[in-house]
């Protein structure tokens, strides 16, 4: 029975080895990136609040407010130690997921579409050992995190146990949604449904444990890998059997996709698997028979090809931002109605807020930064699509017909305006519907939040150019390029607000200029130069495109 | 939709010629001084080993890489500075053909047609019959040899002047190889210029009106085939009564293989008579000659300098 079933793994090591040799520099690029937060965050912490006492005046200056605890949660120790599992761990497990996700999407769905799997398969390789590989890689690179993450809190002469027992937790975290990601490329229905349904995931989870912060008695704390962290209680008591929770958390994951592949034909999702075959996307194309004249209203430019390209995508993070803006809008309702509880809070909170702020605006104002962050994985992406349009070939295609270069790079970048606009405006519609629904006053919110969502698009823009511009210029480095941005920024973003980073380095970030509308700070100047720097970026994207050799 | 039945005499003899064509991808040199014309209204085998820079070529003359150096004109324009007027005149199918995955065949035709600057929908329905094409059906459920037939059928049904070609039947049965042999017959009658690179040599042989040989990204042979079969050997098989002693020593003779007395060899083109009398004097009994075949013209380029450094002139 053993050997009967052991073969479908042949083949494991030398894929590992593969994946080792073709993430040689991405691999130590995500988990230095990752844990270098770490050490960050104790260190900011440190020269800014030396002792207990000045530690405790913090927390209870800023870190009570509920829409910071939404975020991040309570603090469980004043420790330097508890201090760093308070703001690090939220960002530390942002990087890990993200990580763990695109690396699992990358050597397994990716592969398959590529049809690099298949000629792998074809080798002495069981149908097992691709997704065991790469689980495995993601599995130790993630204790690797966790060690190196741990060894340097305990640099700053924190306990060993507590250090371990965060990093570890962290790194748990980051497998689960290794697991999550093996599911998912699975089921979708490409490589990049995959990495947008992971996105949402992550998001949805992080929305889930913001009401479980606020309310820590609840279920709901215990349901997602941010709950798992902190219920860990690193350097407050080092929980280790909650350690152990991620196995029972993650195992089913990975048998659930062990068992899909066991099921499914190579490089397709649920319409390939044997029962599944009511969702075959070829049964559609029955009803529409060609005849050339009435195919007039179909695809017949480019930026109607572009529309069919991005148009899954874009739906589904449309309807993901309208789900968690809607999650939102009442997380909001709920923490407001908390903080006015305590006059003392309301006071120092309208002193931060200026006039015009609602109580729930804070909130708000932090997740358009996250969420925008976030939105930069279907920005990026989209605009990648242009390099596999021509990686593949398909571009030579469209460029030997009259369509010039510029016109075709438009005619995404024409998809990549469009769709964030659209996701951005459902999240703030749908927060500004939700919040405003029990005091009534829904038109009014809706107008207010999505104004002040729209206000960060700019930032997204700057993205955008920024991967047309790496196009142009450096096609072969444009994909771990902007990928690296994107994470350059994620990591300015969340170690600026100690203000030990110089401002010179943080006004890196887009999202340093984004005017924050809600906290009454003003559009015009900032909103400008994010555009004039999107506009800029791309035009030297186009020229470099215009200059250099396709393909 | 025939412009021309005859080839013109002027306004433009050549649709493209490329003199001293060159391209280098950092230190590999691709392209080296290529020389390619194409006339007007002809169909042109462009042959050449894998990697000895056909691809390439069609590339600059499409305008998607730079030449470093060398003359190009393309219909008159220059393919990298007047890309977008020129491709409304040209079709092109590649090598390899990916397509979008969630797109049906008859959207991606109709699509490069239109993009083309026009599609005949007659002869767009006339060729998904020959062709045997679902155009229904997603891309994604396309075999390699169906990827190939939605783009010469998207190029075939346009209205370009040049079709560029690029091992078009790569991936095609038999039977679908011999309508697009059919359908290139075609297009020459109708006048159109086709640039076809193959490896298929019995497609060029059967198709084309000269043909250019590559290798190295250098071109050493171009003319029609009688041109360069001109300058090659014939085979030669004879059955005959004497031993042919004197044989080998004779100009011109190469490759000779005797058993007792049948003799196999191959004679230059110059020396074909002289070789013809002397092995008459031999007691010819009976003979059989052939001229060299594409495949030989071919082999011959190749097999001698496996290493591909530069014997010839």
């Amino acid at each position: 029975m053993k050997t009967s079933t052991l073969h479908h793994w042949t083949g494991t090591l030398a894929l590992i080895r593969l994946i080792l040799r073709r993430d040689r520099f991405i691999l130590p690029l995500w988990i230095i990136l990752g844990t270098i937060l770490a050490p960050g965050t104790a260190s900011s912490f440190a020269a800014l609040y030396p002792d207990e006492i000045s530690r405790m005046m913090f927390v209870k200056s800023f870190a009570s407010n509920p829409t910071v605890t939404a975020m991040l949660g309570e603090v469980q120790s004043f420790s330097l130690g508890g201090l760093v599992v308070w703001r690090w761990s939220v960002a530390g497990i942002f990087v890990v997921s993200l990580a763990n996700i695109l690396t699992i999407i990358r050597h397994s769905r990716n592969e398959e579409e590529t049809g690099r799997a298949e000629l792998v398969g074809s080798a002495v390789v069981g149908r097992f050992a691709p997704l065991s590989a790469v689980l495995i890689v993601t599995l130790c690179a993630d204790i690797l995190f966790g060690v190196i993450a741990s060894v340097e809190v305990m640099q700053f002469q924190q306990p060993a146990a507590g250090s371990l027992v965060l990093g570890l937790a962290v790194a748990g975290a980051g497998f689960f949604f290794a697991g999550i990601a093996a599911v998912a490329d699975r089921l979708a229905a490409s490589a990049r449904g995959a990495r947008a349904a992971g996105g949402i995931f992550i998001g949805a989870m992080f929305v889930v444990s913001m009401v479980g912060n606020l309310y820590p008695e609840s279920i709901l704390s215990w349901c997602t890998p941010y709950g798992w962290v902190r219920h860990t209680h690193p350097f407050a008591g080092d929980d280790i059997g909650t350690l152990l929770l991620f196995i029972p958390a993650v195992l089913p994951l990975i048998v659930a996709a062990f068992f899909l592949t066991a099921r499914r034909d190579i490089n397709s999702g649920l319409s390939g698997l044997s029962g599944f075959t009511f969702f075959s996307s070829s049964r559609g194309a029955e009803h529409h028979p060609f005849i050339p004249k009435t195919m007039s209203w179909a695809v017949q430019s480019p930026l109607a090809l572009a529309w069919r390209l991005h148009r899954t995508p874009l739906i589904a993070w449309l309807v993901g931002y309208m789900i968690i803006g809607g999650v939102f809008g009442v997380v909001a309702d709920v923490s407001s109605a908390q903080l006015m509880k305590s006059p003392l809070l309301a006071q120092a909170f309208s002193r931060a807020g200026g006039t015009t702020a609602k109580p729930g605006d804070l909130l708000f104002t932090m997740s358009f930064m996250f969420l925008g962050e976030a939105l930069c994985l279907f920005v990026i992406s989209t605009a990648l699509l242009l390099r596999a349009e021509e990686e593949s070939g398909r571009a030579d295609m469209l460029l030997a017909t009259s369509v010039g270069r510029t016109r075709w790079a438009l005619s995404h970048i024409f998809w990549i305006l469009v769709g964030s606009t659209c996701i951005f405006a459902g999240f703030g519609a749908s927060a500004g519907l939700s919040s405003g629904w029990n005091s009534g006053d829904s038109t009014q919110e809706i107008l207010r939040l999505t104004g002040a969502a729209l206000a960060y698009l700019p930032a997204l823009w700057v993205f955008g150019g920024f991967t047309v511009a790496l196009f142009g210029l450096i096609p072969r480095f444009a994909v771990g390029a902007s990928w690296s941005a994107l994470a350059l920024s994620f990591f300015l973003d969340m170690t600026g607000e100690f203000k030990q980073i110089s401002s010179f380095l943080l006004n890196i970030s887009p999202f340093t200029h984004v005017p924050k509308v809600l906290m009454g700070e003003d559009f015009a100047l900032s909103t400008a130069g994010l555009v004039g720097t999107a506009i800029l970026l791309t035009a030297i994207g186009l020229v470099g495109l215009h200059k250099r050799d396709v393909g | 939709m025939s412009q021309q039945n005859q080839a013109p005499t002027s306004p433009s003899e050549y649709a493209l010629s490329i003199d001293g064509l060159t391209k280098s991808f950092g230190n590999f040199r691709a392209l080296d001084n290529l020389r390619l014309s194409v006339r007007t209204g002809e169909v042109h085998g462009f042959l050449g080993p894998n990697g000895s820079g056909k691809t390439t070529t069609i590339r600059v003359l499409l305008g998607l890489l730079q030449a470093d150096a060398g003359e190009i004109s393309l219909l008159g324009g220059n393919p990298w500075r007047d890309a977008v007027s020129l491709h409304r005149r040209i079709a092109y199918v590649p090598g390899d053909v990916t397509l979008w995955a969630n797109l049906t065949g008859g959207e991606i035709i109709d699509l490069l047609g239109r993009l083309r600057g026009g599609l005949d929908a007659a002869r767009t329905s006339a060729l998904l019959e020959r062709f045997e094409l679902d155009p229904r059906k997603k891309a994604r459920t396309y075999s390699k040899g169906n990827r190939q037939k939605v783009a010469l059928i998207a190029a075939l049904a346009s209205n370009a002047e040049l079709l560029i070609l690029d091992e078009p039947t790569s991936g095609l049965d038999p039977l679908m190889e011999a309508t697009f042999r059919e359908c290139i017959a075609d297009e020459r009658k109708q006048g159109r210029t086709v640039l076809l690179s193959s490896h298929i040599l019995g497609e060029v042989e059967a198709l084309c009106d000269r043909v250019t040989i590559i290798r190295n990204g250098r071109t050493i042979e171009s003319g029609t085939l009688a041109e360069l079969r001109h300058f090659t050997r014939t085979a030669v098989s004879a059955e005959l009564h004497t031993t042919p002693d004197a044989l080998g020593s004779m100009n011109g003779v190469h490759d000779i293989q005797t058993d007792g007395h049948n003799v196999h060899c191959t004679v230059d083109s110059a020396e074909l008579g002289a070789v013809l009398t002397y092995l008459s004097s031999c007691g010819l009994q009976s003979l059989t000659s052939r001229p060299p075949t594409l495949e030989e013209l071919f082999l011959r380029h190749y097999q001698h300098d496996p290493s591909g450094k530069e014997e010839q002139p």
